[in-house]
């Protein structure tokens, strides 16, 4: 039992950080970013690539990664996004699917279908309680980038200024815009965490187990399921709502059925937003206008 | 605001594209091996599965027929009522895809009009093309997938790789009763028509065995974690696992971290060779069996005429990706050759199908799979090579058991 | 405006002449497949462009109807007439039962809810094996028998030739209703729903009522075109009616235009057609799909159509301009 929660949990944590991308995206700047999911894919080849070529450490291609997945959502943020500011929901929904399939599809075109792993020999080992619990070393690496990743966030937002004006932005864009609040720069600041961080989720994916280009959809359907659940625009929220359907999934998967994983937590999903169409923490949508 | 401008930037990027892609775009299918300066071309259609889970399979299957036709055209092509035809591969790619595979079958039929048509290795492929074939003017010969009793029934279908239903059940039964297995636990791939319909409809009929849980997961699945745990509760006495092999090599490094395996009898249903992965993952296969092969070409004691073609093969196309499905591709062509020699016609289909049905595994010589000697076909057009279960040694397929299941 | 008439006459003149210069060929075979998205395009673009909301399971409601069509006739033996209308009716009434949580949430949460449901009947389509045959799909469905018709004889279904003229009648059934209904008041109502929900309320319209109408209309409609469909594969499968065919569908009406009648069966046209020329190219032409939504919504919202006509026009007057000059 304990081995299948633990097993919730390392999930759970991708599925966090993931889930944090998305909601910081849409608290900000109320853009449903489909495309973090191309960005999940991209983080990890390019990590992947920067180890084989250049011989990195994992941390190094981690960190370079990241980086780089942060510019990649920066100029993502102005050549699909930076139009649509003012424009209904619907259409930066279609932006972003269209994002998603043009990332994953390049990275298809680029490096092939071959699912790869990107190698970590030092982790190659695993924690055993035998007979208890089974935990392979890179797992934990996830649980604990996972939460350094969330501290160092938590810490940016609540103390720095750019932070501020993170939430600021989130609260009340108009004021903001008209106090001098910088949109431009809060964007561009706020599409580089989230890519970065999604781009990280794709490379401890790639460590952990194995990635391929069509491993985004899913990954980042599921975090907006979670998002939803813990309601858009609320990072306590997507932190909760990640692992709890990290250990959901887990559980389904182990006692229930492996082949209706997604009907069962999806159908929590609906059955959520039926009794609370917010989400559980989540932020009031204004009325349509 | 739709303004000019805003409309000329759409269309000059969508341009750029659109050029881009005329310039990589090079055909319609792409048409292999040298056609003849004079002398008459045969055109074999191939539903290839050069791309997706199947790629690993289909790309041999692929690559093996060329070298079939490479060395039939060599030698002076088919002769088919006293004319010489030289054969010419045409292969349209359907990524084992069943839906897809529908699709691509029309467009060989009417677009490239060809009447003989070899598979691409997927058993969903040809699940779902069995009923479609029976009204189709075409003669089609399966040397991939598994699927049970696919031609069953369709008189235009052969299939010369083995049945996935009954033969290969018995087989698998005979050899976990040689070692003594009394629990099983199954975890496959879904979409595998072969194994889908071996767990639902086959091995319940088995006697001897109790199936303690049947598992599935999606292609592409990372994290097995949550139903290895739930086997290994189970303590089953042995695990049949089924995919395409690029799952199986995460699926067993984690059932090894989890403590699974060693432990249990791991057989291995993924066609797997050595030659198909790196070091990392044929160590991980390590202590298991592999079953889902009708060929000795892949393992440690080979006979003569599979080194040679071996060889071959790996002077052709490098040794990287060969396995043991191989040798099905490369005797398919020489069947479907032999087959319109002695009837003499590369039209009459029916007097094809009847050469195809009376054709023996002593007159082709070539043939490299181990046939059941005499008739190759059976009346169903069913083909009944031996199917070989290895074990893993050091990097190796050791040969352990193999039968005909008939 | 008898010029006008001209405009729908020869084109119906075209596809109702069609078959016989496709025969039993590819380009029939192409026509169909048309014909059957079209029904798929136009219904969601009632949802769209004219009800303004989005839905990305219109796919696994064409699945739905398709499997419950193929599943009515292939193990209950039920005549494919009334297999037809029974699958666009079950279609509906699980589209209703969907809408009923789905019309609680709002904006993004309620897209999330259509992708959510797409999944679940994805994995529902896979799972039961016993039903719909799992990952192997289902197969041998049949084609439907022949029909008589006066002065033209039997009509057999068997071919492509048939079918097309099954599919045509649907067709243009279909578009005509679709078109009644953008004409009428409701019609109205729904695009005052669209455009501003509050003011609607407060002209005494019930947003609830007019949403959940559309809903389950257009995905009884998607039922049908997926009766259609697997009747003229004779094979269903989860592939054909997942996420990425619900996105197609929503970029096939994004491109051709929301909103707009014509645009996306424009939409669809283009689409199949650069689906036909880099067939073997999956790859690249998903690649291209994704760049040309992001390009369209930015650059082209009302859609390639009325982009392409607003370009013709212009192209016409200033070649009238120079004419004039000329004389």
């Amino acid at each position: 039992m304990i081995q299948v929660l633990v097993n919730g949990l390392v999930n759970g944590a991708i599925l966090t950080l993931m889930a944090i991308s998305v909601t910081i995206i849409f608290g900000v700047l109320r853009v449903p970013h489909f495309g973090l999911g191309g960005i999940f894919v991209w983080g990890a080849f390019i990590a992947y690539f920067t180890r084989i070529t250049w011989g990195l450490n994992v941390l190094t291609a981690m960190l370079f990664s990241a980086t780089l997945s942060a510019i990649l959502g920066v100029v993502i943020e102005k050549i699909a996004f930076k139009r649509l500011r003012g424009a209904s929901e619907d259409a930066m929904f279609v932006s972003a699917i269209g994002v998603l399939i043009a990332l994953e599809n390049g990275a298809h075109l680029i490096w092939g279908e071959q699912t790869r792993s990107i190698p970590f020999p030092l982790l190659d080992f695993v924690l055993s309680l035998p007979g208890v619990l089974y935990l392979p070393a890179m797992r934990v690496l996830i649980l604990l980038v996972v939460g350094l990743v969330t501290l160092g966030l938590h810490f940016y937002v609540k103390k720095t200024k750019m932070g501020k004006a993170m939430r600021a932005v989130a609260q009340n864009r108009i004021s903001s815009c008209l106090l001098g609040v910088p949109i431009d720069r809060v964007a561009s600041y706020t599409f580089a965490f989230g890519s970065a961080m999604a781009g990280m989720a794709g490379t401890l994916v790639g460590i952990a187990f194995t990635f391929s280009y069509d491993m985004g959809t899913m990954s980042v359907l599921k975090a907006f399921v979670v998002v939803v659940l813990g309601g858009l625009g609320s990072i306590g929220g997507a932190i909760i709502g990640g692992f709890i359907l990290g250990i959901i999934d887990s559980l389904t998967l182990t006692f229930l059925t492996s082949q209706y994983k997604y009907l069962v937590s999806f159908s929590l999903i609906i059955l959520v937003l039926v009794l609370r169409p917010s989400g559980i923490f989540g932020q009031k949508l204004s009325r349509p206008q | 605001m739709l303004t000019n401008k805003k409309v000329q930037y759409f269309w000059v990027i969508l341009l750029g594209v659109a050029v881009t892609m005329l310039l990589i775009h090079q055909g319609e299918a792409v048409a292999q091996s040298t056609p003849a300066k004079d002398g008459k071309i045969l055109r074999i259609g191939e539903l290839a599965g050069l791309t997706g889970g199947i790629a690993p399979y289909g790309i041999q299957l692929h690559n093996a027929r060329l070298l079939a036709i490479e060395e039939i055209n060599n030698k002076g092509g088919v002769v088919v009522g006293n004319v010489p035809y030289k054969i010419e591969l045409v292969h349209l790619d359907a990524g084992g895809a069943p839906a897809e595979s529908i699709k691509v079958l029309e467009r060989l039929i009417t677009i490239e009009k060809l009447k003989f048509i070899l598979d691409g290795a997927s058993s969903s492929a040809e699940y779902a093309l069995a009923p479609v074939l029976k009204t189709k003017e075409v003669i089609m010969i399966w040397s991939g997938g598994n699927d049970p009793d696919t031609t069953v029934g369709i008189p235009n279908a052969f299939r010369n790789h083995f049945d996935g239903g009954k033969p290969f059940v018995k087989v698998n039964e005979l050899f976990l009763n040689k070692m003594k297995v009394k629990k099983i636990s199954t975890y496959g791939q879904t979409g595998h028509a072969d194994f889908k319909r071996l767990v639902e409809e086959y091995l319940p009929k088995v006697a001897g065995f109790q199936v303690l849980s049947t598992d599935w997961y999606p292609y592409g699945e990372k994290d097995y974690f949550p139903i290895l745990t739930k086997i290994k509760t189970l303590k089953p006495d042995a695990v049949l696992a089924h995919g395409f092999f690029t799952d199986a090599v995460p699926m067993l490094k984690q059932a090894r971290e989890i403590g699974l395996f060693p432990g249990v009898l791991w057989l291995n249903q993924y066609a797997a060779a050595p030659l198909m992965m790196d070091k990392p993952s044929r160590q991980v296969f390590d202590g298991t069996y592999e079953i889902l092969v009708s060929s000795f070409a892949a393992t440690s004691d080979p006979p003569a005429k599979s080194k040679k073609f071996f060889n071959a093969y790996g002077k052709k196309f490098g040794e990287t990706g060969f396995g043991g499905w191989a040798e099905a591709g490369y005797d398919s062509v020489y069947i479907l050759a032999k087959a319109l020699e002695k009837a003499g016609t590369v039209d009459g289909l029916p007097k094809i199908i009847g050469a195809l049905h009376d054709l023996t595994t002593e007159e082709i010589p070539e043939l490299l799979q181990p046939y059941k000697p005499g008739k190759i076909f059976d009346a169903e057009g069913q083909a009944y090579p031996k199917i070989v279960v290895v074990e893993w040694k050091e990097e190796k397929q050791v040969p352990v058991f193999s039968d005909y299941g008939r | 405006m008898k010029t006008g008439v001209w405009k729908l006459i020869i084109p119906a003149v075209l596809m109702i002449i069609f078959p016989f210069i496709g025969k039993e060929g590819y380009l029939t075979h192409l026509a169909i497949t048309i014909g059957i998205f079209s029904v798929l395009a136009s219904s969601l673009n009632l949802l769209m462009g004219y009800a303004g909301l989005v839905s990305i399971a219109h796919g696994a409601f064409f699945g739905i109807g398709a499997y419950t069509s193929g599943i009515l006739v292939l193990r209950y033996g039920i005549p494919f007439w009334v297999a037809l209308p029974l699958s666009a009716f079950f279609t509906a009434l699980i589209a209703f039962g969907i809408s009923i949580p789905s019309f609680r949430t709002k904006g993004i949460y309620y897209i999330i809810v259509t992708i959510a449901f797409q999944f679940i009947a994805s994995e529902v389509f896979e799972g039961w094996y016993k039903m719909t045959g799992g990952g192997l799909g289902l197969r041998g469905i049949p084609r439907p028998g022949p029909i008589s018709l006066p002065l033209i004889g039997a009509l057999s279904f068997q071919s492509k030739f048939g079918y097309y003229y099954l599919v045509l009648v649907f067709v243009l059934v279909v578009h005509f209703i679709l078109w009644r209904i953008i004409k009428s008041p409701l019609g109205t109502s729904l695009m005052a729903i669209r455009d501003n929900e509050t003011k609607a309320m407060m002209m005494g319209l019930n947003p609830l009522i007019y949403k959940i109408f559309v809903f389950v209309f257009i995905s009884g409609l998607a039922g049908f075109a997926g009766s259609l469909y697997a009747h003229y594969l004779e094979f269903a499968h989860p592939d054909l009616f997942n996420f990425f065919i619900s996105v197609d569908l929503y970029l096939m009406v994004v491109l051709g235009g929301a909103g707009t009648f014509f645009g996306p069966l424009f939409g669809v046209f283009i689409l199949e057609m650069i689906r036909e020329f880099l067939h073997g190219f999956v790859a690249f032409r998903l690649f291209l799909f994704g760049l040309m939504l992001v390009l369209i919504i930015i650059f082209i919202p009302q859609g390639l159509l009325k982009a392409l006509s607003d370009i013709g026009k212009r192209l016409i007057l200033r070649g009238g301009c120079i004419l004039n000059k000329l004389e």
